[in-house]
């Protein structure tokens, strides 16, 4: 059951916001891969991922209502919201020790057991994430440790070993360009 | 706080805070200046679109399984019946309606969940609500119907509280007599969906019944709300 290509996020976020139980369920399957693949590269962990998935998806429901146009994309506003609960769950102090060992093991190894089904969507959006890696190595290493590891801009210093000023710059500058590139291609 | 971020610098922490990056003060202190700054809300959004495409190419299908779970919880979310509390004495009789006790019993178990407001704040948010009011001891009962969200809503009241083993159970009284479950009010303090539509109901009713609600009423109630029109 795949939806139109062409449905107004904003419009589904609209009606879920009136209590349509129909374009909720349009809405999650249009975005549910987004929400689910940005979590899963954030947590590592799929079972905590689907649980995360889940509790944002039924915020969603709850708070639709506070979705506000004049502030940004409907599609911004979800990932936004999948972002913050994921980094939550990150930053609690549980996950964060478990984290710190599979941050150590990941400069050397993939993921552990990626579905083959992962493995694909993964190959499909190299095209896509050449964006990202177009910013060269400072800026995409800056933006992915504060975006995916779940790190304040201040631990993104101390991960990197530069000053507060320069790891702000690198964010800041990456997301400039990174926002010309996407700019261009549109 | 370190001591070289001052007042005037919020606007260094815009694109950390677009990804998250900031800690509690951090984020704040970015909210409060959000409020009252279009160029940052306009900036903001823009960095935020970029911040979209940092996660391009990462989709992944969720399992199966969250799907249905969600639609299951929300499906029993929008129906949820929230609670009241208490009693004293029946005058209203179920009279003609228990001439058409076909026991049709939409009898279900309620989950409440923290979050409620959604479903409550849309019947009484509702172009088309209607108040119906009733008075129980002088307290005064509000049911609050949208035929457009086919729902009603008991609004919070100050009931009187029940022994234990006995709660208050709501019911539509249908103009053919039957009479439904409205489900039980876990909490009169607050507002509370009740379950089913009130479509071809006369009145709301308010029974108190053995804890985990009856099929059908087994006792006179103690308030009714008529629903005209």
């Amino acid at each position: 059951m795949s939806p139109p290509p062409d449905l107004d996020l904003g419009e589904l976020l609209r009606a879920t916001a009136g209590g349509d139980q129909q374009a909720f369920a349009l809405l999650y399957d249009s975005t549910g891969a987004r929400v689910h693949g940005l979590v899963v590269r954030i947590l590592r962990d799929h079972a905590q991922a689907e649980e995360v998935t889940q509790e944002v998806y039924l915020q969603v429901w709850r708070t639709a209502s506070s979705f506000d146009p004049t502030r940004g994309s409907a599609r911004s506003w979800l990932l936004t919201l999948a972002h913050r609960r994921a980094v939550d769950r990150v930053r609690s102090a549980q996950a964060q020790s478990d984290r710190d060992q599979a941050y150590e093991s990941r400069h050397d190894r993939p993921a552990p057991d990626p579905t083959a089904e992962e493995v694909e969507h993964r190959m499909q959006g190299q095209a896509v994430r050449s964006a990202v890696q177009e910013l060269g190595p400072p800026h995409q290493e800056a933006l992915e440790l504060a975006y995916f590891e779940g790190l304040t801009h201040r631990e993104v210093s101390e991960r990197l070993g530069v000053p507060l000023g320069t790891a702000k710059t690198r964010i800041r500058d990456g997301l400039r360009r990174l926002r010309d590139q996407m700019g261009g291609r549109a | 706080m370190n001591g070289n971020e001052t007042e005037g610098h919020v606007d260094d922490l815009l694109a950390p805070y677009a990804l998250d990056a900031v800690d509690d003060a951090e984020r704040a202190r970015v909210e409060d200046h959000l409020e009252t700054c279009a160029h940052c809300r306009r900036e903001l959004a823009d960095l935020r679109e970029a911040v979209v495409g940092l996660s391009d190419g990462h989709e992944l299908a969720p399992p199966p399984g969250v799907r249905e779970r969600l639609l299951e919880q929300v499906a029993a979310e929008a129906d949820v019946v929230r609670p009241l509390r208490r009693r004293r004495g029946p005058q209203w009789v179920w009279g003609v309606a228990a001439a058409g006790l076909v026991a049709v019993g939409a009898w279900g178990v309620w989950q409440v969940f923290d979050e409620q407001l959604t479903a409550v704040d849309q019947v009484v948010q509702a172009q088309d609500a209607v108040r119906h009011e009733a008075e129980l001891d002088g307290v005064p009962v509000v049911v609050v119907t949208s035929a457009e969200q086919d729902r009603a809503v008991l609004e919070a009241a100050d009931l009187p509280d029940l022994p234990a083993g006995q709660v208050y159970q709501a019911w539509f009284v249908r103009e053919d007599g039957v009479i439904d479950s409205a489900g039980v009010v876990a909490d009169p303090a607050s507002d509370a969906a009740l379950e089913g539509d009130p479509e071809g109901s006369t009145a709301v009713a308010l029974s108190v019944e053995p804890e985990g609600g009856s099929e059908q009423p087994t006792s006179e109630p103690v308030v009714a709300i008529p629903l005209e029109g």
